[in-house]
């Protein structure tokens, strides 16, 4: 278990150790939906917002 | 074995996709679309990028898996599902096309271009009637109309959307469903799983799981299995989440999903949907 910083409120997120590149994970802080970007070392960034063609 | 799995995101189904290729020995290429650079012509000789034999598309975004997938089958990969299939089912329209021209089962449809022309649609088909997005997903933007006003309203409303899909106007017969629908799985030449689809107060007259409809298991009737294979079969054999609606003249199909999500079904189906995909996969890379 690693931790990333939040970007938006510097709060400490949880990077599981079976965590994939693009998961997405809210951050238990402030709540905004964050990207896990890179596992080694622990990175996230805002994920990306949905778009009128995403679905299934 | 080298299972290629085209994602935007690490969605609840990629990652029991992930760890179903696991337990069956298989390697997972992860292809990231937004990391993706696709070498579409370069100096000669052209190189020949190296791909996994099959890819299963679970990309998010519907215009960037048309051309990831149109990419990857230059390339000669196998892609499931094919860019044929997924260009049918990611429009609504050319879904709702096909259905009726291969005599499946399905609500009566009109495709218009202006207000106006929509509102003579609408005369045809009376109130209420349904209007959807042809692109899009997730129940977003889809309204049951439920008179004029109603109508005017949202028709006015898509017309002042930059995005020239929102101006075209998909009107459907309203299906007095019994508060549920079905959502069922095909994957190869099989109907593996299905489910109900309730609404709630939270979702309103919806269904989507995601807008918080709630799941619940559904029987494979023969009924329900050859309305979901009928519907399949203009399209090029893959895995597809195949929506019907309980009616007064039976089942009928409203639309084919192409990256069918079912985190919630597997749990309420018994059935591991995300190994039974893989398992097709696999057997697909060895033909």
């Amino acid at each position: 278990m690693a931790n990333a910083e939040c970007p938006e409120c510097a709060g400490q997120i949880e990077i599981a150790a079976n965590a994939e590149v693009g998961e997405i994970l809210a951050c238990p802080d402030c709540g905004t939906r964050l990207e896990i970007r890179s596992v080694s070392p622990p990175q996230v960034a805002p994920a990306p917002k949905v778009e009128e063609d995403w679905g299934e | 074995m080298k299972i290629g799995i085209c994602y935007t995101l690490v969605s609840a189904e990629n990652k029991m996709l992930i760890d179903a290729a696991a337990k069956r020995g298989a390697e997972v290429e992860r292809m990231l679309d937004s990391e993706c650079v696709l070498p579409v012509a370069e100096d000669a000789p052209v190189r020949r990028v190296s791909l996994p034999s099959v890819i299963l598309q679970r990309s998010v975004s519907f215009t960037r898996s048309a051309y990831l997938t149109h990419y990857y089958e230059t390339e000669g990969a196998q892609v499931i599902n094919s860019s044929r299939s997924a260009a049918i089912c990611g429009d609504k329209m050319l879904c709702s096309l096909q259905l009726s021209r291969a005599g499946v089962p399905t609500p009566k449809t009109y495709v218009a271009f202006t207000p106006e022309s929509a509102k003579a649609a609408a005369a045809k088909l009376g109130f209420p009637l349904v209007m959807k997005p042809v692109v899009g997903s997730w129940a977003r933007m889809v309204h049951r109309i439920n008179d004029r006003d109603s109508l005017d309203a949202a028709l006015e409303s898509r017309e002042e959307m930059g995005n020239p899909w929102q101006k075209i106007y998909y009107l459907q017969e309203h299906i007095n469903k019994p508060g549920r629908d079905i959502r069922a799985f095909v994957v190869g030449n099989e109907v593996i799983a299905a489910i109900y689809r309730h609404s709630t107060e939270k979702s309103g007259w919806i269904t989507n799981t995601g807008r918080g409809g709630t799941a619940s298991k559904c029987a494979i009737t023969p009924e329900l299995r050859e309305a979901c294979l009928k519907a399949v079969s203009f399209l090029d054999e893959g895995i597809y989440g195949v929506d019907l609606m309980e009616s007064e003249r039976g089942l009928v199909v409203h639309e084919i999903n192409h990256t069918t999500e079912f985190r919630n079904s597997s749990p309420v189906t018994g059935v591991d949907i995300a190994d039974r995909i893989m398992e097709y996969a696999i057997r697909r890379a060895k033909s």
